[in-house]
């Protein structure tokens, strides 16, 4: 069974990260990070500064909830993201500094599930067959 | 395997929630909630007042970080938590009104692993190797 392992420190009860590989779509320098595996972002978040550095487009502005109610607006766009041996363009927000995050659509497109016990990302058809 | 009860709903893009149960310490009735699957959130959120109505007392004092690096402090506590056919005591942060969240510990403790594409959780397979 392929995974993905936790690449970053010791994890702390079910949260876990893993490396991601982040490009600007069609080509371009490959950045390497850790990013938090978090089913409750939306999208994959990267600091807005590494996503200009990359030259990765920014569609549009859109507002996002933070966990204590208030809502920030970041810009958002497609990069290409490395995972798992794999390079699928997914849809990435341009966060603030620090804030490296592997979000659910990211997983989505990627057919991931996430194994807070195993600390890894674990491709969902093996494990459950057709939906 | 997915039972009924872990078959999630989608809340937006990639990110659902679920339906369980959560009650005080004691064997009483359990009160229904709906909460989105957060693996990037510790441990499990719900309203102070629903929290308090249930009769919760709070164990301690944590300081959290927002997705914008900003810094909060919560209550956090026990609860029994209801899900998958199975109950468990969890620890769940006293949050602000209409944070529902299902944290990576609670995850841990039932043992459900976080299919985003599938909007479902699945338990995890015993394995008879070490992780």
């Amino acid at each position: 069974m392929v995974s993905v392992k936790l690449q970053r420190g010791e994890p702390s009860m079910g949260q876990f990260a893993v490396e991601v590989g982040v490009s600007r779509p069609g080509g371009g320098p490959v950045e390497r990070v850790k990013a938090l595996v978090d089913t409750g972002a939306t999208h994959s978040t990267f600091p807005a500064s590494m996503m200009f550095r990359l030259n990765v487009p920014a569609a549009e502005t859109r507002r996002y909830s933070l966990g204590d109610g208030r809502e920030v607006e970041y810009y958002y766009g497609i990069a290409n993201l490395e995972l798992d041996g794999r390079a699928v363009p997914c849809p990435v927000t341009f966060g603030a500094e620090e804030q490296y995050l592997l979000g659910a659509t990211t997983l989505e497109c990627f057919e991931l599930m996430v194994d807070p016990i195993g600390y890894e990302l674990v491709p969902r058809k093996l494990l459950t067959g057709p939906v | 395997m997915v039972t009924k009860e872990a078959q999630g709903s989608a809340t937006d893009m990639g990110t659902f929630s679920v339906a369980m149960g959560v009650g005080n310490l004691d064997h009483g009735p359990l009160t229904p909630v709906s909460a989105m699957v957060d693996t990037g959130a510790f441990n499990s959120m719900l309203p102070a007042s629903l929290l308090k109505e249930l009769g919760l007392e709070p164990v301690e004092r944590e300081v959290y970080e927002l997705a914008d690096g900003s810094e909060v402090e919560y209550a956090v506590g026990m609860a029994r938590i209801a899900l998958d056919g199975r109950e468990w005591h969890c620890p769940v942060v006293f949050g602000p009104e209409n944070q529902y969240l299902l944290g990576a510990t609670a995850l841990e403790i039932f043992r459900l692993m976080v299919d985003p594409a599938g909007q479902q959780l699945v338990r995890r397979p015993m394995r008879a190797r070490p992780i």
